[in-house]
């Protein structure tokens, strides 16, 4: 009795911090597009986009993804949450796709406020950034 | 065809070489090198006195650089490779990826050199020169840094062959969780000096189909082509170029990779209808190899297990049409009996460690016990041909370092 109800504790209190963890990070992190794109976005589009699979917006307009540098913690938390890989594994996929014609990775600009201006501008362009830097200017994608 | 090619090749290479300023806006450099040093711990003696050596790289002519043998080398597996990328527009990109091998003795060589346009998104046109997509691992072979092997295991990968001129087409989509990547090509290739003599292939065309998800990878390939051989080790050949072998070409492989470990089986088989091979002057008739690897990510450490098989059975229509006259037609049929069928088997056990020290960087270690598992009438031979000995018995000692940039 006494071991099954530890467990049930253990088992709530790992719950809680797991997804504690995600609900703080996810409120973190902001997928942005242009204000003038209206795609619905699912958490594995955005993925295929950023993963160079998609190339496209679902309903059409060419998609031009944006990176962050790798050691940007939005970025982590992009790769946590939305890309399913850790930095290494992400290093080895766009390896074995650069040096085999079968794409490059994402245009990489240096901070938050690049990405912010650069998808203010293009409305073909998708990028992240922490939820404190988001206005007017760009337009936050909620999943589908 | 192959004239059309050569042009196209020539075009590219001076856009790309000699007017880089065109495109000085859309430049992309990257690159990858392995640096890596290796010795047989354990060689097999063989008859005549001489000793079993590894050459890691079967693309390579068999120069004595190539092997690793009883003292340490760095040539055999140490590689150093750049790409350019230059987008002309959205649409219209050129690729050059040239590769300096030490066990070539650093000869530069075009591995890749081709015009990508893309039709649609989804679908994208290659012409120029090309790795042919014979497995999973074909494509990046050459770069270490991909994976966790010092180099893919030998009894698998490992053709003669591995880059064409040609026309690829490459479609990548998506349904529900899953993508999927269908890959078309054809074209011709020529290799010199492998160990079966000058090799040429045409009218050579495969596909490769890929389904994906996040943690698990299924890959199926097929590929068939005109080939024939010539010159080489004394022997004449049987398939020329105006009665060529159609070999076939068949590949499968299952990766999982859920993050913490992954696990990856592959295995491929070659009909060759009838090659000459240097084993002991008779044709393969099939060829059938696998792999089983597994590694388990401990930070930034990944040590890893890898067994590998091949088994290459001799051709059933004996040896007599590949020897040439001055050996003699009549040892030629002795010679010929007891190998028909007979099978040549080597097996690889691959225990590694890959250590990621640096985001661009990572260094390995392995060591390799290989197998020489042969039929006895290839190893211990008979009354009329002596054997050849455990050729393929031999352990091998490596380490290096693997670099993208």
């Amino acid at each position: 009795m006494k071991i099954s109800i530890t467990k049930h504790v253990l088992a709530m209190a790992l719950t809680c911090m797991l997804m504690g963890n995600s609900l703080l990070s996810f409120a973190d992190v902001a997928i942005i597009v242009h204000p003038s794109n209206n795609a619905a976005l699912s958490k594995k589009d955005v993925q295929r986009i950023f993963l160079g699979k998609l190339k496209e917006f679902p309903g059409g307009g060419m998609a031009i993804p944006i990176d962050l540098p790798q050691k940007s913690e939005v970025r982590g938390e992009l790769n946590a949450l939305v890309i399913n890989k850790d930095m290494r594994q992400i290093k080895s996929y766009w390896s074995r796709l650069i040096f085999t014609g079968k794409g490059l990775p994402p245009k990489q600009v240096s901070t938050i406020e690049e990405a912010k201006k650069i998808v203010a501008r293009n409305p073909d362009a998708i990028a992240y950034i922490s939820e404190a830097f988001l206005d007017e200017t760009v337009k936050r994608i909620v999943f589908n | 065809m192959k004239r059309i090619v050569r042009y196209s090749l020539l075009i590219i290479t001076s856009y790309l070489f000699i007017h880089p300023t065109l495109f000085a806006a859309n430049l992309r450099w990257s690159g990858f090198g392995s640096f890596v040093m290796g010795k047989a711990t354990n060689q097999e003696p063989l008859p005549g006195g001489a000793a079993s050596t590894f050459q890691p790289d079967a693309g390579v002519p068999g120069s004595s650089n190539s092997r690793y043998k009883d003292s340490w080398s760095m040539k055999p597996d140490t590689l150093f490779g750049v790409q350019l990328n230059a987008d002309m527009n959205e649409k219209l990109s050129a690729t050059a990826q040239i590769i300096s091998k030490g066990a070539a003795d650093f000869n530069a060589e075009f591995e890749w050199l081709y015009l990508s346009y893309e039709l649609t998104p989804k679908l994208t046109l290659n012409f120029g020169r090309q790795r042919v997509p014979f497995y999973y691992y074909s494509d990046f072979q050459d770069v270490g840094y991909a994976y966790h092997w010092v180099r893919p295991p030998l009894e698998l990968y490992a053709e003669e062959l591995f880059s064409y001129e040609g026309v690829s087409a490459l479609y990548i989509d998506s349904i529900g969780g899953w993508d999927y990547e269908v890959q078309a090509y054809g074209g011709s290739g020529s290799n010199d000096a492998t160990p079966l003599g000058d090799l040429h292939l045409k009218d050579w065309y495969g596909a490769v189909f890929i389904l994906s998800n996040d943690t698990l990878k299924f890959r199926f390939s097929l590929h068939t082509a005109d080939v024939w051989t010539d010159g080489g080790g004394g022997l004449s050949t049987i398939s020329t170029e105006d009665s060529p072998a159609a070999p076939k070409f068949a590949s499968l492989g299952v990766f999982y990779d859920p993050g913490v470990f992954f696990v990856g089986v592959e295995t491929t088989y070659l009909d060759a209808d009838i090659l000459q091979s240097d084993a002991v002057g008779t044709t393969i008739d099939t060829r059938t190899a696998w792999m089983v690897t597994a590694g388990y990510r401990m930070g930034a450490f990944t040590p890893n297990i890898t067994l590998s098989n091949r088994a290459v059975e001799l051709s059933k229509d004996g040896t007599v049409t590949l020897l040439t006259p001055a050996v003699g037609a009549a040892n030629a049929e002795l010679l010929a009996q007891p190998h028909k069928g007979a099978e040549q088997i080597s097996q690889t056990l691959e225990i590694g460690v890959r250590w990621d020290f640096h985001p661009q960087a990572a260094a390995k270690l392995s060591y390799v016990i290989r197998k020489d598992d042969s039929d006895d009438i290839l190893i211990d031979g008979d009354a009329v041909l002596p054997g050849a000995g455990e050729t393929l018995n031999v352990n091998v000692l490596s380490f290096g370092i693997d670099f993208i940039f």
